[in-house]
């Protein structure tokens, strides 16, 4: 629970307050979770973080089934004017189109859709029954339903570094070596990690907030040591628990749980993160892309 | 006979009856004893002049009630307390999604709970009420603007203010000046224009209308390159704004751009999105605007409380207003006419080019979000947020929540970009608080606080009430920054805090989590 676990919970809350799709509830969440509890795996929304949010705001899942089945009718006959993915080519956008999004099961779209608009060149598709035309309000849904909730979005291709520069920045301006080895802590590290995650945690080697509180699964996070000083010259040394500005606490070799009140006592914290940290504003995107490629080569 | 002349006497009497003070001159000059606008005045500075709890004696701040807020019904997604409470007559009027408590000040009591139906808007937060007379003006998160009796939490009528089927979503506390009810919107999922409204107080109908995208012959107009742009760009609402009296004329800080991560198919400054805007109160009509963002890919919006005070700048006495605003920069100007006066960072950030002749960062356009990964400080969080800032006036110092934080931002829209076309990924969420020198933007001190999450208030007792992230609520020297007393409350401070007067006494209130906390000094000073 050391203090940037807090800011972290804390981010949330914050990020809960930008004018679009997230949760407090989630917030409140994380903070009665351990960093990186086994039962997360067995979270709902782990593979679906689109249904999680849906659930948070009292609206129902798409039913998938329904949306491909609505999928394979738009596709063939719709697609032309409005785009397969419905976003509009000759004919409008149907994916955020006041219209469609009034609808309910066909009760808007059905009679656009039966009757045409000839005055804008659409034609009458008279023969579809009600569930097809269901079935095609699910898959405009869905499509909303896609392009509103950006954490369900998936990041493309981000390997484009040249993996022999990125050697070189991690064996030098980088100085990740001084702390890191390849065929040591970081042997095989791209077949544990999926390239954006990898990248994030080269930068700064802590789970995502996001994805966390989403349920996916995280691996653990290196804790920090710490070093407490007493006024009597006592010195207790362990893992960060907790470090606020009046408390400091972690557990011994011992395992025992200690606590200090700061006013006693001087804190010496090494966290492998500070370093991290110090080095977020040295890099070059560059930089980034090329020592990503550098580990993607560690399979 | 006696006894019925003084009945008549009593019958001829103007009666004054309580809770009738909430007059619009009232809301121009609210006493000590209230705090009766989201922002304790229109100043948006949260400053109080109270100073019974001072630096000598706030040592002995004491809880003296706590008030937890249950049957929340659907609001469990957003049970926390982001809303400042209002207080009037001795009456606080706090609220979170789908609700509205009226708790008695003096011991938290509940004396009424208003619950709003199901809906499917965003239950992300809800930031208070707005009070006039005895009525008090709500939003909620379908976007109905719903009017309350203050008196028993009844409802009067409702008016939709936006349409939730196209994702905009309601969260803020309206600005009441004069017989205007000034409403924003919030919702930038699927690439809606956003706009402000003045309402009527009686009746909720519209009585003006300030769409944030120019229309034909508008200043802003060609800072988009068509209609489709223009038409979905953006620009939301959602935090209340500030107002001057002398002048007329109200502040609201804009929301981000739309598709909000992908500027390819809007190119231009994309105005008045993550902007300053000055409008007349009374027509809508815009006087002046000064973007702080131009283009902005990265969803900092500008809708940072934008705090209005006078004071000397290079000698000259100013009509001011600043905002550290969520880009990572403080910027000052002249509220009278948008001239610009100073931009100085207040984090560093890696994203601009430099700073133009208009004070403007000019954004580099290689760390826009890409498919590969841009990385890029702040992270969209921003370098501040919503959380409200605050303004000593005898200090000359800004005080706001800042983050130097960082995120890797991608661009994911295959085909036509909609929506936020992109996301970041978060790397770190720091949080300190920093006093800004507002004559130079010089930082004059910085307290880390682990994290970025609660509003801040300031008192002519020289002290700073803040949050930390571990649970804790504290009071600090405003000039110095130093720590001089803390208690540990249920969760992290979720609002900004409160003070007023009442009995004689001066309050603290504060939200964290799900309850409201009160404290006083523990003995008579």
């Amino acid at each position: 629970m050391f203090i940037r676990r807090f800011g972290a919970a804390a981010g949330l809350l914050l990020f809960a307050s930008v004018s679009s799709g997230q949760t407090d509830r989630a917030a409140q969440a994380e903070r009665q979770k351990t960093p990186d509890s086994p039962q997360q795996k067995d979270s709902p929304g782990r593979d679906n973080p689109g249904d999680t949010l849906a659930a948070l705001r009292g609206r129902t899942p798409v039913d998938k089934e329904a949306a491909e089945r609505g999928r394979k009718i738009f596709v063939p006959t719709c697609g032309f004017c409005h785009g397969n993915d419905a976003q509009g080519k000759s004919g409008p956008d149907l994916v955020r189109s006041p219209l469609v999004l009034h609808d309910n099961k066909g009760d808007v779209i059905g009679p656009v859709i039966r009757e045409g608009r000839p005055d804008r060149g659409m034609p009458a598709f008279a023969a579809f029954t009600a569930e097809q035309i269901a079935d095609i309000s699910t898959f405009l849904h869905s499509r909303a339903a896609d392009v509103s909730n950006r954490f369900a979005y998936k990041i493309g291709d981000v390997i484009t570094g040249d993996a022999q520069k990125g050697a070189s920045f991690f064996n030098g301006d980088g100085h990740c070596a001084n702390c890191h080895s390849v065929t040591g802590d970081l042997a095989h590290v791209a077949s544990k990690y999926e390239p954006v995650e990898l990248q994030r945690r080269m930068l700064y080697p802590a789970p995502n907030l996001i994805d966390r509180l989403l349920g996916k699964a995280a691996a653990p996070t290196t804790r920090a040591k710490v070093t407490v000083k007493l006024a009597s010259g006592e010195q207790i040394s362990g893992t960060l628990d907790h470090l606020d500005e009046f408390t400091v606490s972690l557990h011994d070799a011992s395992g025992w749980y200690r606590s200090f009140s700061r006013e006693s006592a001087s804190v010496e914290v090494q966290d492998p993160r500070a370093d991290h940290e110090a080095l977020l504003p040295m890099y070059t995107d560059e930089n980034m892309h090329n020592l990503l490629a550098y580990l993607e080569t560690l399979k | 006979m006696r006894t019925g002349a003084l009945t008549l006497m009593l019958l001829l009497m103007p009666l004054r009856l309580f809770g009738q003070g909430l007059t619009p001159s009232v809301l121009e000059k609210p006493g000590a004893d209230s705090w009766p606008t989201y922002n304790g005045d229109y100043s948006g500075r949260r400053h109080s002049p109270l100073k019974q709890i001072n630096t000598s004696n706030v040592h002995s701040l004491s809880a003296i009630w706590v008030y937890r807020a249950s049957n929340l019904g659907q609001a469990s997604f957003g049970s926390v307390i982001k809303s400042t409470p209002l207080q009037v007559n001795g009456i606080l009027y706090f609220t979170m999604p789908d609700n509205v408590w009226a708790v008695d000040a003096r011991s938290g009591r509940e004396i009424w709970h208003y619950k709003y139906q199901q809906n499917e808007g965003n239950h992300i937060g809800q930031r208070g009420v707005a009070m006039l007379g005895d009525w008090l003006y709500f939003e909620t998160p379908d976007c109905n603007l719903i009017s309350l009796s203050a008196k028993d939490g009844k409802e009067r009528w409702r008016k939709q203010i936006a349409d939730v089927k196209l994702e905009y979503f309601c969260t803020i506390s309206p600005l009441v000046v004069g017989n205007h009810i000034v409403v924003g919107v919030g919702g930038d999922s699927l690439d809606n224009p956003g706009y402000l409204e003045s309402r009527d107080p009686e009746t909720g109908d519209v009585q003006w209308h300030w769409n944030t995208e120019p229309g034909p012959g508008e200043p802003g107009f060609d800072s988009w390159p068509d209609d489709d742009s223009r038409n979905h760009g953006g620009g939301m609402t959602w935090m209340t704004g500030t107002y001057d009296p002398e002048l007329g004329l109200i502040y609201w800080g804009i929301g981000n751009p739309n598709p909000v991560h992908a500027g390819a198919g809007r190119k231009g400054d994309n105005l008045w999105t993550c902007s300053i805007v000055a409008l007349h109160v009374d027509t809508g009509k815009m006087a002046w605007g000064y973007q702080v963002s131009p283009h902005d890919t990265h969803d900092w919006d500008a809708t940072q409380t934008p705090v209005l005070f006078d004071g000397d700048f290079h000698g000259r006495q100013r009509k001011l207003i600043a905002q550290a605003s969520r880009n990572g920069f403080f910027f000052v100007l002249d509220r009278r006419t948008g001239e610009h006066l100073l931009t100085t960072p207040f984090i560093k950030t890696n994203w601009t080019l430099g700073i133009n002749a208009k004070g403007q960062p000019m954004p580099d356009p290689k760390k826009e979000p890409a498919r590969d990964g841009t990385l890029v400080s702040p992270s969209s969080n921003g370098a501040s947020n919503w959380f409200a800032p605050s303004f000593d006036p005898a200090a000359g110092l800004f005080y706001v929540v800042a983050s130097q934080s960082y995120s890797v931002f991608y661009l994911t829209a295959e085909g036509k970009a909609e929506g936020f076309a992109g996301r970041d990924d978060f790397l770190n969420y720091p949080g300190a608080i920093k006093a800004i020198d507002y004559k130079t933007g010089a930082l004059r001190w910085t307290h880390d606080v682990g994290g970025m999450g609660t509003g801040l208030l300031t008192t002519a007792g020289n002290l700073l009430f803040a949050g930390d992230h571990s649970g804790h609520v504290l009071a600090m020297d405003s000039i110095t920054g130093k720590t001089l007393w803390h208690t540990t409350v249920g969760a992290n401070q979720t609002n900004g805090a409160i003070t007023f007067e009442l009995d004689g006494k001066q309050y603290l209130v504060v939200g964290a989590g799900d309850s409201l906390y009160a404290f006083t000094l523990a003995a008579s000073p």
